[in-house]
């Protein structure tokens, strides 16, 4: 849009004090910080203070494509332009190989940051990673504590039995006794 | 992880993405997890039809037509990919043979025979593939004026959404009277009064009982709005409880070419796909009953097949009964699912109009009922059948241990088989080196339409242990004993015995006539008696072409130099009484008794088979030339046969076939071709 040929850039500090530069179309695919830009601070350094330089790395990563994909598309439909497939199989990529920490500070940032497409991915990568899992094996994996009482346990087992077969952390108590 | 599970809004909208199961599991592991899981399904309200795609699911099944042979739940996912469920199949028990009639309101209704058992009636069950419950419906009720338990021509499940606790389960019937004025009616079983309910039969005009193709309940039905639907390829038959009256109009208009069509219920909706002209796919929507009878179907969706074409380079909709066929439509994601002509499952997006192949590819399924997923358990009403062996008799977890053992088994013993669907007034058949088996089939009546039917070899593989046979057909390609049986096809695979196809090639008569090649690639079907003749329970033999290749791989090249080979010999080669039907080793010595008694009267007579077959058919032709004066027709040939048969009188049955006039004549068959 605007004729000037240098590109506003933005700064970012991260939560352990680094800092990255980036242009300023590419922070605003987020939208907290567009928001941000738009009332005022132009300069100054943007803290976010919840997100660690890794992570912020990868945001900004996933903010510079969506950029690239946006730019590229609006002009004329050439070649770089996905389709829903290649975007899918793109964002698989994208989270393939994120562990399950960084997959949680990810989706802290994109929730923070506002930035929905990186979220869903992250919320997709979440959901394919619990599911069909036992309580037990999410209890692990989210430090949880197990408040429930054994004959609560049970019940709530009995209630929706086809739920809860083939458990195998799950020993029947009449079986240990 | 941790800082995740503080962050409640993120986990709400991790948890509420889960599958049913999940969210039913994650209840389990706190009681912070289980107040945001009960939240959360209170707002999606699973007593609805959920709007989410992420419930709903393919039933994807395997098998000849409707009988089922594996299914294969597959769950959608949001951009229409299909991620199988693993633990969850539905798999007959042995000698049990499973037919899904619908599905309704994430129930799958099907009917169990048990085919070994001729006695014993179908049953019917429900199925939640949620809960993985099973439900007993009540056997069909008995007519007490009649004393037996009359056919229906359709059935049909009624579940309404909102109250889970009632089914209806409904069964109709169809009547031609006096003055060949038809009735409907039905009976219901109501799952809270537990009884049967017969509705007093309604006259209806303007349809064919006899082509509703719901003989032998085969009919599917679905459920819309209070209504149940039957739909056949003319007709569409609609039946409301509130008013208990039949509605009767047209189905969607096809043509004689059109690929059979498929019907589902979507929303409230009813909608029916095909391949129009085997070109076109269309899919048709039902209207409010209150349009007019001939507009009741509206045509939503029409893409032509070069479009088709031009999305997947080589899909074609070339054949009518194994080409393409449209299998559901998801309405959440506008997508229809189309088996391919190769039999991959393959998805057309309406609203992005583009076709794409599924992945993971999925092949070999005919059929595909939709359903959603509803987390609902079966209340103790649905279960006022008890029968708990059939319950049991289910096995749902079809993992691949079972399923081999289940073949081994199958191996050990002589495997037999009826052919489902069952097809009756089977003129002619063929073993196809490429498909299977292929024969012409109408009734005697011509009032059903004349089809062919190519049985795929590869998709019959149940037992049945079964006596009997009239009459057998050889398939060297895949070893498979063809036989008619009481109007019904069967099978016998003797793939296990070594050796054995030596053995039948020895006694397979070759057929001289050296007739110009019918077609190329193909096995040639022999042409039916069709109009003339009229036999209807003698039934003629087959005569087939076989191959060069084949010829070579079963050993008769030095043989017979024929390109004909006849099957009818084979006619009655496993009369035994007293044999065990499953020992292999006696059928294998009884061909070989067989051969060594037909060698051996050929030699003492001085003449070899092949003489005597042409002298055979030499008299035929003489006679035919004549005229085709019965009694007359039949002096010779009997001469022939008292002195052909005269060194196995007990065998003379073998050659009745051949000398029954209703047996096709060279001539008659050069003139078909």
């Amino acid at each position: 849009m605007s004729e000037s040929t240098e590109k506003k850039m933005v700064r970012l500090r991260s939560s352990d004090g680094e800092v990255f530069e980036v242009e300023e179309s590419v922070a605003k695919v987020a939208k907290t910080l567009q928001d941000m830009l738009e009332e005022d601070c132009a300069d100054a350094v943007i803290p976010i203070t919840c997100v660690r330089a890794p992570i912020l790395t990868k945001v900004i990563d996933y903010c510079k494509d969506q950029v690239m994909i946006s730019s590229s598309s609006s002009t004329t439909n050439n070649p770089n332009e996905r389709t829903e497939q290649e975007r899918k199989a793109w964002g698989q990529k994208f989270m393939e190989g994120v562990d399950s920490s960084t997959l949680c500070e990810l989706l802290v940032a994109s929730n923070f940051l506002n930035i929905e497409g990186l979220l869903n991915l992250g919320v997709d990568k979440m959901v394919s990673m619990i599911q069909g899992k036992y309580p037990q094996e999410i209890r692990d994996m989210f430090n949880v504590v197990n408040d429930f009482t054994p004959e609560e346990e049970e019940e709530i087992r009995n209630q929706n039995a086809w739920a809860f077969e083939r458990d195998p952390y799950y020993k029947k108590r009449s079986s240990s006794k | 992880m941790e800082r995740i599970s503080r962050r409640e809004d993120i986990l709400r909208e991790v948890l509420s993405l889960l599958p049913k199961k999940s969210q039913f599991r994650f209840q389990l592991v706190s009681k912070k997890w289980r107040s945001l899981l009960q939240e959360i399904q209170r707002s999606a309200s699973h007593f609805t039809i959920p709007a989410r795609p992420i419930d709903s699911g393919l039933l994807l099944v395997k098998g000849d037509d409707d009988w089922i042979q594996e299914t294969k739940f597959y769950r959608l996912d949001s951009k229409g990919g299909l991620a199988p469920e693993q633990d969850l199949s539905l798999v007959p028990p042995l000698n049990h043979r499973i037919r899904l009639i619908g599905s309704c309101n994430g129930v799958i209704f099907y009917s169990m025979k048990n085919v070994a058992e001729e006695e014993e009636p179908y049953t019917f069950h429900l199925l939640n593939p949620v809960t993985k419950q099973v439900s007993n419906l009540p056997l069909l009720p008995r007519d007490e004026e009649l004393r037996q338990i009359p056919l229906p021509v359709g059935l049909g499940l009624a579940l309404d959404p909102g109250s889970t606790h009632q089914y209806t389960f409904i069964v109709l019937y169809g009547t031609c009277e006096e003055n060949r004025r038809k009735f409907l009616s039905v009976a219901t079983f109501d799952s809270l009064t537990g009884r049967w309910r017969r509705i007093p039969k309604q006259f209806v005009d303007n349809i064919y009982i006899s082509g509703f193709p719901c003989k032998h309940l085969k009919a599917s039905s679905v459920y819309a709005n209070g209504r149940v639907y039957w739909i056949n390829s003319c007709y569409s038959i609609a039946f409301c409880f509130k008013t208990e009256r039949f509605r009767v109009f047209m189905a969607p208009p096809r043509s004689m070419l059109s690929s059979t069509g498929t019907f589902w219920e979507a929303g409230g909706r009813v909608y029916y796909g095909h391949f129009f002209e085997i070109r076109d796919l269309r899919i048709w929507v039902m209207e409010d009953e209150t349009a007019h009878p001939a507009k009741i179907w509206r045509q939503i969706l029409e893409v032509s097949r070069e479009t088709l074409n031009s999305m997947i380079p080589g899909f074609c909709i070339d054949s009518h009964i194994f080409g393409a066929k449209v299998l559901a439509f998801d309405e959440y994601l506008q997508i229809v699912f189309i088996k391919s002509e190769e039999g991959h499952l393959v998805c057309y997006n309406v609203v992005e109009k583009k076709l794409t192949k599924v992945y993971p590819t999925v092949s070999g399924f005919n059929a595909a009922v939709p359903f959603v997923y509803r987390a609902f358990e079966f209340p103790a009403c649905f279960d006022r059948v008890k029968d708990e062996k059939a319950a049991a008799r289910l096995d749902f977890s079809a993992t691949t241990r079972s399923g081999r053992r289940r073949r081994r088994r199958r191996r050990r013993s002589l495997v037999k088989a009826k052919v489902y669907p069952t097809v009756s007034g089977f003129n002619a058949a063929v073993p196809s080196c490429t498909k299977g088996l292929r024969g012409r089939m109408g009734d005697d009546q011509g009032e059903s339409e004349i089809r062919e039917t190519i049985v795929d070899v590869r998709k019959l593989k149940e037992v049945l242990e079964d006596e009997d046979q009239r009459q057998v057909v050889l398939d060297l390609d895949h070893g498979i004993i063809w036989r008619k049986e009481r109007e019904l096809l069967d099978f016998g695979q003797f793939k296990a015995v070594e050796g054995f196809e030596r053995r039948y090639v020895d006694i397979m008569m070759p057929y001289f006539e050296d007739l110009d090649e019918h077609s190329s690639g193909q096995l040639q079907v022999a042409p039916s008696n069709g109009g003339g003749g009229g036999a209807g329970s003698g039934g003629g033999s087959g005569f087939y072409r076989v191959p060069p290749d084949m010829r070579r791989r079963a050993g008769i090249e030095n043989l017979y130099d024929s390109k004909y080979i006849n099957f009818w010999k084979i006619n009655d080669l496993f009369e035994k009484d007293d044999d065990d039907p499953g020992d292999v080793q006696t059928r294998s010595h009884e061909l070989r008794h067989y051969c060594y008694h037909l060698h051996s009267f050929a030699n003492r007579e001085g003449e070899n088979i092949e003489s005597l077959m042409l002298e055979l058919y030499k008299k035929r032709e003489e006679i035919e030339k004549s005229g085709y004066d019965h009694a007359e027709q039949q002096k010779p040939l009997t001469e022939f046969r008292n002195r052909f048969t005269g060194t196995f009188k007990r065998r003379r049955s073998r050659y009745s076939t051949l000398l029954s006039p209703s047996y096709p004549s060279f001539h008659s068959r050069h003139a078909a071709s």
